[in-house]
């Protein structure tokens, strides 16, 4: 390797880091991934815009005083207006946002508890494990948005943020499988005999020895979580389960179906449409180049180098 | 089983452990076997001296040194230390004895966390000590001289350096808490031959330094010859012959030590050709009846095939298990 003595002085996350990301930047998966987010982000943080410029691009209670029904693209309104004379690009802009909160926080948390309950199942073995795996092959089999529809109905509106917690609740089994994996292989390794011989308790080990081990699959693990979140929250708000108080693409759509402008206003049915497979496209995407990174053997000739 | 005059200074006494691992199958996941690791083991070290534990692969060695180390339970036998009995200890009323016996193992890379500095790695028994932070460190420096490892290697990383520095790291973490009793798990057999010798000198260096005692695992039987007090020959779970290195090398008398002494290549190409053992080692699940090395034994008889033998003296400080001594 060239520059070899310049790198040695880095600290060590950091050079990893670096030669990750050029794994990372050469798979045009990963590229395309991160400039599709980049894009969306942009929305997201521009989406507290419209409604200082004028109160009546505020996507959720801003209504233009001239237009009563919907109305296709104009200087006024880029993407139109739905059916009440509300701004559509405004609220594909809070929609980016919603989509981020969701994805994110839902997948954190499954991360969360995904990645606990497979360590300690993994690092425990015995009753503990058979206990908590049995506890994940439930939920795992439990149709998730189903669930969800059935507690949206028995309790009315779900606010956004119980949406994101029932999901998460429902999405942690199958990264406490893999992490669980990790970590049965990790617990073999010698340097984990040496830590117990060293007297270090199993908190300690499970946090100093198998945690940094096993978070970089989290990470990846998260991105596809993020993917899955967004679509059952647009799922849920199309079938009209969502949060009434939140403008989600989901919740656009909704609005397009029930007032029935279905295949006549396609200015409001795409935007959100596209937007929807896009981001997850691009989580997808990240996800995919991440798993090169992490995984060497599926670097191509070139890239490995 | 006592050694004749190995009696006083015994710092681990190892006597009869066995350790069956069962194996599971079928729908219900029944035990339908059990594999017969360690079959009745007995072992002494003295403080400041090397036993040195010889045999093919799979033979129970390593599983020798996790039952002594209590990272498995042993199934029956008793382990003694310093004449105390750990062998039911819990987890938590093993911990003060852990930092006597610490172990050096076979592939120095596995042994180290990748994402730990050597520096991270050498405090943390320190650490489970309760020492203080300034205090480690001075004792990080001090361990890293005392492998002959610089000073700017606490701050990297495992996977900046060679197998040989890393085996120096691996042995620096086993002394960090200053044990009595050095378990080597075939230290050597992942390395360069040229790096061999310097860790062996390193080991030697150290014993004489720290008055450690080691148990040295080992298929290397030249090692095992320039490094060793004392010796036990493993075969399938038990030891075949146990004595002084002198009388193993000199004055063997089970076919299977000289089998394997008689494997060692030769200095003087030519002279000593080797005499190849028949067949493989059996497998541990279903050892043969009888002597567990009958099916290979040049020498057998009707009465190894039936009769099963205990290890017997067969003169000053050396122990056989074989019918025809």
């Amino acid at each position: 390797m060239k520059g070899d003595k310049e790198i040695r002085h880095r600290p060590h996350w950091f050079e990893q880091f670096l030669e990750g990301w050029s794994v990372f930047w050469q798979n045009p998966l990963g590229k395309i991934g991160v400039t599709l987010l980049g894009i969306f982000a942009l929305m997201a943080f521009s989406s507290f815009i419209p409604p200082l410029v004028n109160p009546m691009y505020h996507p959720m209670t801003g209504v233009d005083p001239e237009i009563y029904s919907s109305v296709g693209p104009s200087a006024r309104h880029w993407l139109g207006t739905d059916f009440m004379g509300r701004d559509i690009f405004s609220q594909l802009l809070a929609g980016a946002r919603i989509a981020f909160m969701v994805g994110v926080s839902a997948a954190f948390m499954s991360i969360f508890l995904g990645t606990a309950f497979g360590m300690i199942a993994g690092y425990m073995g015995g009753f503990v494990d058979t206990l908590l795996m049995r506890l994940a092959d439930v939920i795992m089999v439990l149709p998730t948005l189903l669930v969800v529809l059935i507690l949206a109905s028995l309790f009315g509106q779900l606010n956004i943020w119980t949406i994101v917690l029932i999901i998460a609740l429902f999405r942690w089994p199958g990264v406490s499988r893999v992490i669980r994996s990790q970590a049965l292989t990790l617990k073999q390794r010698p340097f984990i005999e040496a830590a117990r011989v060293a007297g270090a308790s199993h908190i300690r080990i499970i946090f100093r020895h198998i945690m940094p081990n096993v978070l970089p699959l989290a990470f990846l693990y998260m991105t596809f979580r993020v993917t899955a979140a967004i679509i059952i929250e647009a799922a849920l708000a199309f079938l009209g389960f969502g949060d009434p108080g939140t403008v989600s693409w989901g919740m656009m759509l909704q609005w397009v179906w029930k007032t029935g402008h279905m295949f006549k206003a396609l200015y409001w049915l795409l935007p959100p449409g596209i937007c929807i497979s896009l981001i997850t496209l691009s989580f997808y995407m990240i996800g995919r180049a991440m798993d090169e990174v992490l995984d060497p053997r599926l670097r191509r000739e070139e890239t490995a180098r | 089983m006592t050694l004749p005059g190995a009696d006083e200074n015994v710092l681990l006494k190892v006597e009869a452990i066995k350790k069956y691992f069962p194996v599971r199958g079928g729908f219900f996941q029944r035990v339908r076997g059990r594999i017969k690791a360690v079959d009745g083991v007995d072992l002494e070290i003295q403080k400041g001296k090397t036993l040195g534990l010889v045999g093919e692969s799979g033979c129970g060695k390593s599983t020798v040194a996790r039952l002594i180390l209590k990272l498995l339970e042993p199934d029956s036998g008793r382990i003694l230390y310093n004449q105390k009995e750990i062998t039911r200890l819990t987890e938590r009323q093993m911990r003060p004895i852990r930092r006597e016996m610490q172990i050096i193992f076979q592939d120095p890379m596995g042994a180290l966390n990748p994402r730990m500095t050597v520096g991270s790695v050498l405090q943390e028994g320190l650490m489970v000590l309760g020492l203080e932070n300034k205090k480690r460190r001075e004792r990080v420096a001090q361990l890293l001289y005392l492998v002959g490892l610089p000073d700017e290697a606490a701050r990297m990383y495992p996977h900046e350096f060679s197998g040989g520095q890393r085996q120096r790291i691996g042995i620096a973490r086993a002394l960090s808490v200053e044990p009595s009793l050095l378990v080597c798990d075939e230290p050597i057999s992942a390395l360069d031959v040229s790096i061999q010798a310097q860790i062996i000198n390193l080991l030697k260096e150290l014993q004489e330094r720290l008055s450690l005692s080691y148990l040295f695992i080992s298929h290397d039987l030249n090692v095992v010859g320039y490094l060793c007090d004392w010796c036990a020959v493993m075969y399938l779970g038990q030891v075949m012959e146990y004595g002084s290195t002198d009388m193993i090398f000199e004055r063997h008398m089970h076919p299977y030590t000289k089998a394997l002494l008689a494997s060692v290549p030769a200095r003087e190409p030519g002279k000593g050709l080797p005499i190849p053992l028949e067949g493989d080692v059996p497998s541990p699940l279903n050892p043969p009846p009888g002597c567990r090395f009958q099916g290979r034994c040049p020498m057998v008889e009707e009465r190894c095939r039936k009769h099963e033998i205990d290890l017997h003296e067969a003169g000053e400080c050396h122990l056989v298990r074989c019918w025809k001594v």
